[in-house]
């Protein structure tokens, strides 16, 4: 029998032991000197006879687990449980949750997507562009890009109508500019173009007008702020709610 | 008796006016203002229904009952429903009822009874929101005159004297246009005692289609309210002239003020409020050329975004949205989150804002 088992039968022997003697009372403090060798197997206790090194040891032992005895008990948490089980749990539940997800028909995204994608890359480029000073794209390239595309769908070199394109652009952004402010003899009042039958045409007036802010339509309600919907819908008396628009 | 005769008299005269009036009207936008009494047939001031307080109409100007439009909603009290007709969403037509009450001591109630027509099956719901926003409905949905002198400016009027009965209440039919770029015109039944609207109706002038309708079904003059929960405000709310160094002190900070219009007519409204939303003070302005209304909201304060469901909100960035004639705004510019809605369309929202900040 080397050191070590020894030690690991001593150890292992600390389980009878109680804060205190019980033939002592509790008065008699941790260390009473009783070296309790009646916990340990004959064996191991044949060596600590022969052995006062491994005495001191067993008595070091006893005191350590005397006073460990003598500490209260902590009550569990309440969630203890719920916490073990999770995390034992946890990597198997990532991995079903991915094999369901996996496992799932594909789905058509909506068409507001690539929509509400263009708008959120737009404004990132634009506050990029603001912070940097770098994103500004030279004054030329709409002609460039009018060409090219103009090509591309097989109008060829033709000079008449990529400049057409480019007028009418700066016209619609002209007239709503104009539109925006008649002076009369009363002073100024504003008449702003009526959109009228060709109101969605006339959208395109309002992302072109030259606001100090930035204006970003919305189609579907759902997507609008709740302030939004409770004034218009208030005032208008809820022709919003008639519809299921899409979500 | 000679009464009756030439009320009826005047009814078969308005009939022929009427196809005369729409010719005018159609023919060019500074049409004179028609009234059928100023036509050689105006009836006496001292005529009418028998009560203490007649309605007068006089050969040069609007009868007398107009000038009780604006307050009318607020100081008739009167119990009854209304059936609601809303057509503006061609594709999907809203039809309900309501229960309207008013103490004619500025508190009213309409609360939504039952839907009967809609494409959306969540009526609860809708019922719900009709009901926390009952106070925007009663200002703001119906036809009124809201300021007589803008209304008399800004439209064409043809009144045909007591020649409707809705839910038992003998009404003048008043035919209204809008003098300049109209796209719709009204019928309209007013009690002349009260200057109620107990009635209107709204045409799409291009296509003659019915955009709206609605009309008491029930009307009990000092109708019992005692089951009812008036209202006035749902914010704690105060008048102020716009241009006053108050309302700048009751807000808390300089408001913006429209330079520009929503549309031609259109005014200011010398009176805006400040209403106390939590803690942020919010400045309320309305415009309005007579009839159609525009308000304009803005607060120093950031809105917290609490569990929004609408789009992130970026500074400097408003959001629009247009159903039928009616549209709203919102967005974050220049430190003032604003809110607007009317019957505009979205580049007069954002124009009105434009000017504003300029």
């Amino acid at each position: 029998m080397n050191r070590q088992s020894i030690r690991d039968a001593m150890i292992e022997s600390l389980a009878g032991v109680t804060p205190s003697h019980p033939a002592r009372g509790a008065d008699s403090g941790f260390d009473s000197g009783t070296d309790r060798l009646e916990l340990l197997p004959e064996t191991v206790r044949e060596h600590l006879v022969e052995n006062e090194s491994l005495r001191r040891e067993w008595r070091q032992l006893l005191r350590q687990a005397r006073a460990i005895r003598t500490l209260g008990r902590v009550p569990v948490p309440s969630d203890l449980d719920g916490r073990v089980v999770a995390s034992l749990q946890a990597g198997y539940r990532q991995q079903r949750a991915t094999a369901s997800v996996q496992a799932l028909p594909p789905e058509p995204a909506p068409l507001e997507f690539d929509a509400r994608i263009g708008q959120v890359a737009e404004q990132a480029l634009h506050e990029e562009g603001l912070e940097l000073g770098l994103l500004e794209a030279p004054a030329s390239l709409d002609g460039l890009v009018a060409d090219r595309v103009d090509v591309e769908r097989g109008l060829g070199s033709d000079p008449v109508r990529p400049r057409a394109a480019r007028g009418r652009r700066r016209t619609n952004r002209l007239a709503a500019l104009v539109g925006l402010v008649v002076v009369t003899g009363l002073g100024v009042v504003a008449v702003l173009p009526e959109l009228g039958p060709a109101r969605n045409a006339g959208l395109d007036a309002v992302e072109q007008a030259s606001f100090s802010f930035k204006v970003v339509r919305i189609d579907d309600p759902a997507l609008a702020d709740a302030d939004l919907k409770d004034l218009l819908g208030g005032m208008s008396g809820g022709i919003l709610d008639g519809r299921e628009y899409p979500q | 008796m000679r009464l009756i005769q030439r009320i009826s008299g005047l009814r078969a005269l308005a009939s022929q006016f009427e196809k005369a009036t729409r010719r005018l009207w159609s023919g060019g936008p500074l049409a004179a203002c028609l009234l059928l009494a100023a036509c050689g047939a105006g009836l006496p001031s001292d005529g009418g229904s028998g009560t203490d307080d007649p309605p007068t109409y006089s050969s040069g100007g609007p009868p007398s009952y107009f000038a009780q439009g604006p307050n009318a909603p607020f100081k008739t009290a009167y119990r009854g429903t209304r059936l609601v007709e809303l057509y503006y969403d061609a594709q999907a037509p809203v039809v309900y009822r309501e229960d309207v009450g008013a103490n004619g001591k500025n508190k009213f109630s309409v609360e939504t009874l039952d839907v009967l027509v809609t494409s959306k099956p969540d009526t609860a719901l809708f019922i719900l929101m009709q009901d926390m926003r009952q106070t925007q409905i009663y200002r703001h949905r119906d036809f009124r005159i809201r300021d007589l002198g803008l209304f008399l400016s800004n439209y064409d009027f043809l009144v045909i004297p007591n020649s409707t009965n809705v839910a038992g209440v003998a009404c003048d039919r008043v035919q209204v246009q809008a003098r300049t770029a109209a796209l719709s015109r009204f019928e309209v039944d007013i009690d002349p005692m009260t200057g109620l609207v107990m009635a209107w109706e709204e045409y799409d002038l291009s296509a003659g289609t019915l955009l709206a309708r609605v009309a008491f079904e029930t009307y009990t003059p000092y109708g019992d309210l005692s089951d009812m929960v008036l209202v006035d405000h749902v914010f704690q709310t105060t008048s102020y002239a716009v241009q006053s160094e108050g309302f700048e002190q009751a807000l808390g900070f300089a408001p913006l003020i429209p330079q520009l219009q929503p549309g031609a007519g259109y005014q200011l409204a010398p009176m805006g409020e400040v209403l106390a939303v939590n803690d942020a003070k919010w400045a309320k302005l309305y415009l309005t050329d007579g009839m159609a209304s525009c308000v304009f909201m803005h607060t120093r304060q950031p809105t917290p975004q609490v569990g929004g469901s609408g789009l992130a909100e970026k500074k400097g960035e408003v959001a629009v949205m247009q159903v039928g004639s009616w549209s709203s705004l919102r967005g974050t510019v220049n430190g003032h989150t604003v809110i607007m809605a009317g019957r505009v369309s979205e580049m007069n929202l954002a124009t009105v804002l434009d000017s504003a900040l300029r």
